[in-house]
């Protein structure tokens, strides 16, 4: 009897079901077109991850490509040349996330403060136009104002008596170049989520804080930085995620065989040694040893912030 | 419901792998072919769809061009056009990873071997039968030119083919001349080496001078000082430089190294021991020499940093004395207009140049290394291994018409008179094509499904008649190629030993050791004499030991020459 019930009850549950799809069917129709592209274009394709294990040849295919033991991945802890680009791309990516990852925080708080709309207005814009510009056309320009020779830089270090620094050929000189380009392009585009985040923060803490004797200082640091912390916290374990990745771009059109030594990251030495020499399965090891580091970073970061505070990815 | 959930997630699974290993399973082996199922040459009576593409292709090609139109009714095939740029690294990459090659290509960018590439199952051999049938002009050139038929055979076979080689034509001789300007000389009073007459006597060419005397390096030297220190401008202030390199080739330093008798890139016997050029104690003294002329401060120290083409525009700033150009750009070629000597002479009517021989070493040795180490035979036109034999028959005839038949040279420059002009006497200087049409591919579709292969009348189409004076009077004359044209010890023209897989497994790290090695020699970061053990054997650890005892099975290239 009681077995009948229940099955009386698990149908009218599964025809409540049925009917809440059929109500929510243009939804679901919806909902199919992201699937498939995740499907398609994301998951998909990581069945191409197996040549990481491979010895890949292209006419073979993947699957019929044979399997090489591991040896793309002992051959980059052979070599010491992946070592150091793996100890320079971690010195490089601490340092941006140090440097870099604060500035568009500390730019949002001072833009939130500025009361001249005009000036506000013109000073995003102006700060936004760099990321718009790939870093090819930015490197020349890099070049050209760093250059020894015709560089705005030096023609101002030479007024006061100095001499021209070789900024891109110097080891020393240029990491931080890289530091300060990288804020420069980034900076003001960088800075819209945290000013959309503080655009949303309740005006009625501010007067609170005005009536409880708050100047201008203790409100950005007692009500808008505390507003905007669980924004900050999901962009910093998402950047901790991407710890590997040291700005590919950035370097390869800007580095030269001089400031390798400091500056020769994984992605521009499997540039060079893996993909310049049609070695996918090798490049392939090293995008995936890249994104196992990324991943774990994410999850120990986030597992240490949920556990200390309430923020978290999830 | 589990069950058939789990059914369905397995069937899924099955499915994805099916889907890669038929998606990327390697075509039959084309290793068999019957003559008799296969048309006869000029049998066009099947239309076929041919996905074609040259050594030129950088993906600018209109659909329905204007030779493709001939082609196609000529040929009767449909001819899909490739759309991506076989100059671009990146994007052969994607095509060799996916298997999706054209059917007929021969990549400009990326490195990989004919070999490579048929190990790889990208591509079919061709063999000799069909080749001598359907492409008896090509097999002409294969039969006058040594080593002709033994190149490129297939491993384990005899008449079958990795490629179509090219006759590279366009390389013979030496191509690299160091050149100085010659007002600034003159303002200098320093006299040029033997007797100097300009190249031509318009257009530039009057003001561009040539003698097959040289300096020696010390004379270079004491130039490069004047050029730097004395102001040879004579405009009251220190802005020149002797030299500026360039850091993305090597070119620079080609006759400085070939002084030292030296030439980057090949290998040489040093104390009876077989080594590669760059660790070798004549590539030593030709590292030190330049990181000495660097302390001295005659070299434009933002050469680490520039590429090529920066270099020539700072060149045409008129700011530099020395640079080393090929002999194409002397002459002042259409194609050359950018490059550095030509753009100064262009821009400045007060400049004039002086073209030297290559510069003599201190043992008298002057060259540097031959465009190609054996035979004149190279380059690689390669056939996908998704070709039919009978797509491959229709394809060398193709072949064979556009790249060797004289009667196709509208496939490059169209019409004489209507899209292109001669630059000089008709049929006897280099042939320009008008500005209003496009100089490849676009809608005129020139040169988008061509080789880069110069045999006969071809070479002069492509280079001006001053260019071929140059050749004669000097770069490519017998005995002037034999004394400085450096070759390696040895080399694999045949394919025999495990070379180029070793090459590619190590070289991404030599590289790096290399060109790390040679910069910071030459701006003073390191002392070579204290450095120089260290380096030798970081680059015999990291594979170059490997890579020299593969080489040695290689033959000779004396030997090759010989033959």
């Amino acid at each position: 009897m009681v077995v009948l019930k229940d099955n009386a009850n698990k149908q009218q549950r599964k025809q409540k079901k049925w009917l809440e799809i059929k109500k929510m069917r243009s939804f679901y129709l919806m909902l199919l077109i992201p699937m498939l592209m995740l499907f398609l274009f994301s998951y998909g394709p990581m069945y191409g991850i197996l040549i990481a294990f491979k010895d890949f040849s292209p006419g073979l295919g993947i699957w019929q490509s044979p399997w090489n033991n591991f040896e793309h991945f002992k051959r980059l802890f052979d070599d010491y040349l992946f070592i150091r680009a793996l100890k320079n791309t971690i010195i490089i990516s601490l340092l941006k996330i140090i440097i870099s990852f604060p500035a568009p925080i500390i730019f949002a708080l001072l833009l939130n403060e500025i009361t001249h709309d005009k000036f506000k207005r013109i000073t995003q814009s102006i700060s936004y136009l760099p990321h718009f510009m790939s870093w090819v056309i930015l490197s020349t320009m890099i070049v050209e104002v760093l250059s020894p020779e015709r560089g705005i830089i030096n023609f101002f270090i030479g007024l006061f008596g100095g001499d021209p620094v070789h900024f891109l050929a110097s080891k020393t000189a240029f990491i931080p170049m890289l530091i300060i380009t990288d804020i420069w392009k980034e900076i003001g585009y960088a800075s819209i989520i945290y000013l959309a985040s503080m655009a949303s923060i309740d005006t009625a803490l501010y007067e609170a804080a005005e009536i409880d004797g708050a100047n201008r200082f203790h409100k950005m640091i007692y009500v808008t930085i505390p507003s905007i912390m669980p924004m900050i916290i999901i962009l910093f374990i998402l950047r901790l995620g991407s710890i590997l990745n040291a700005g590919f771009d950035q370097i390869l059109n800007l580095y030269n065989p001089l400031v390798y030594e400091v500056a020769d990251i994984i992605d521009t030495y499997v540039y060079r040694a893996g993909l310049e020499q049609f070695q996918f399965d090798y490049a392939t090891a090293v995008g995936l040893f890249k994104n196992v580091v990324g991943i774990t970073l994410i999850l120990v970061a986030n597992t240490i912030i949920r556990r200390r505070s309430e923020h978290g990815i999830w | 419901m589990r069950r058939y959930k789990k059914l369905l997630g397995l069937h899924f699974i099955i499915g994805l792998l099916i889907i890669g290993i038929v998606g990327c399973s390697p075509s039959e082996s084309k290793e068999e072919v019957n003559m008799e199922d296969l048309p006869e040459m000029g049998d066009f009576s099947k239309e076929l769809t041919l996905h074609l593409s040259g050594s030129f292709t950088q993906g600018k090609i209109e659909d329905d061009n204007w030779v493709q139109k001939k082609l196609e009714e000529m040929f009767n095939i449909k001819i899909v056009n490739t759309k991506s740029n076989t100059w671009n690294t990146d994007e052969v990459s994607l095509m060799v990873a996916s298997g999706d090659v054209p059917d007929t290509f021969s990549f400009t960018a990326g490195n990989q071997t004919s070999k490579q590439l048929y190990d790889g199952g990208v591509t079919r051999t061709i063999p000799r039968e069909m080749i001598e049938k359907y492409a008896p002009l090509y097999s002409e050139l294969i039969d006058e030119n040594v080593p002709g038929w033994e190149m490129n055979l297939a491993p384990d076979t005899e008449d079958q083919y990795l490629n179509l080689t090219g006759y590279q034509g366009h390389t013979a001789g030496i191509l690299w001349a160091p050149t100085f300007r010659l007002d600034w000389l003159e303002n200098l009073g320093i006299d040029p080496p033997g007797e100097i007459t300009p190249v031509g006597t318009e257009g530039g060419l009057e003001r561009m001078y040539f003698t097959d005397g040289a300096y020696t390096l010390e004379e270079v030297e004491k130039i490069l000082h004047a050029f730097t220190y004395d102001d040879p401008d004579g405009n009251g202030k220190d802005d020149t430089y002797g030299m500026l390199p360039y850091n993305n080739q090597l070119h620079w330093m080609n006759t400085l190294m070939g002084a030292h008798g030296v030439a980057a890139g090949y290998n040489l016997m040093e104390n009876d021991k077989l080594i590669s050029a760059e660790i070798s104690e004549k590539y030593k003294d030709g590292l030190k020499l330049l990181a000495k002329w660097q302390d001295m401060g005659v070299v434009d120290p933002e050469w680490t940093t520039i590429d090529v083409e920066t270099s020539w525009e700072k060149y045409k700033q008129g700011k530099t004395g020395y640079f080393t150009a090929q002999r194409s750009y002397i002459a002042m070629e259409e194609w050359t207009k950018t490059r550095a000597p030509q753009n100064l002479i262009a821009s400045n009517p007060d400049a004039k140049i002086l073209v030297t021989a290559p510069e003599i070493g201190p043992n008298g040795q002057q060259g540097q290394g031959a465009w190609m180490p054996v035979t004149l035979l190279g380059d690689a036109f390669h056939i996908s291994s998704k070709v039919t034999d009978e797509e491959l028959a229709r394809i060398l005839q193709v072949f064979d018409y556009i790249n060797h038949d004289e009667d196709s040279r509208w496939t490059i420059y169209g019409e004489v008179g209507t899209h292109s002009e001669w630059q000089g006497t008709p049929e006897e200087s280099s042939l320009i094509v008008k500005d209003e049409f496009p100089f490849e591919e676009g809608n005129m579709g020139f040169n988008a499904y061509n080789f880069r292969t110069y045999p006969g009348e071809r070479l002069k189409w492509l280079t001006s008649e001053k260019t071929l004076e140059l050749m004669d009077k000097f770069f490519a004359k017998p005995e002037v190629v034999e004394k400085m044209a450096i070759r390696p010890y040895r080399y694999d023209l045949f394919n025999e030993t495990k070379g180029e897989e070793l090459t590619k497994r190590y070289s991404g790290q030599l590289n790096t050791i290399v060109e790390e090695f040679r910069m910071r020699a030459i701006v003073g970061e390191i002392d070579v004499d204290k450095e120089w053990d260290a380096y030798v054997e970081k680059w015999l650890k990291n594979g170059g030991e490997q890579v020299l005892e593969e080489l040695e099975k290689a033959p000779k290239v004396s030997d090759l020459l010989g033959e």
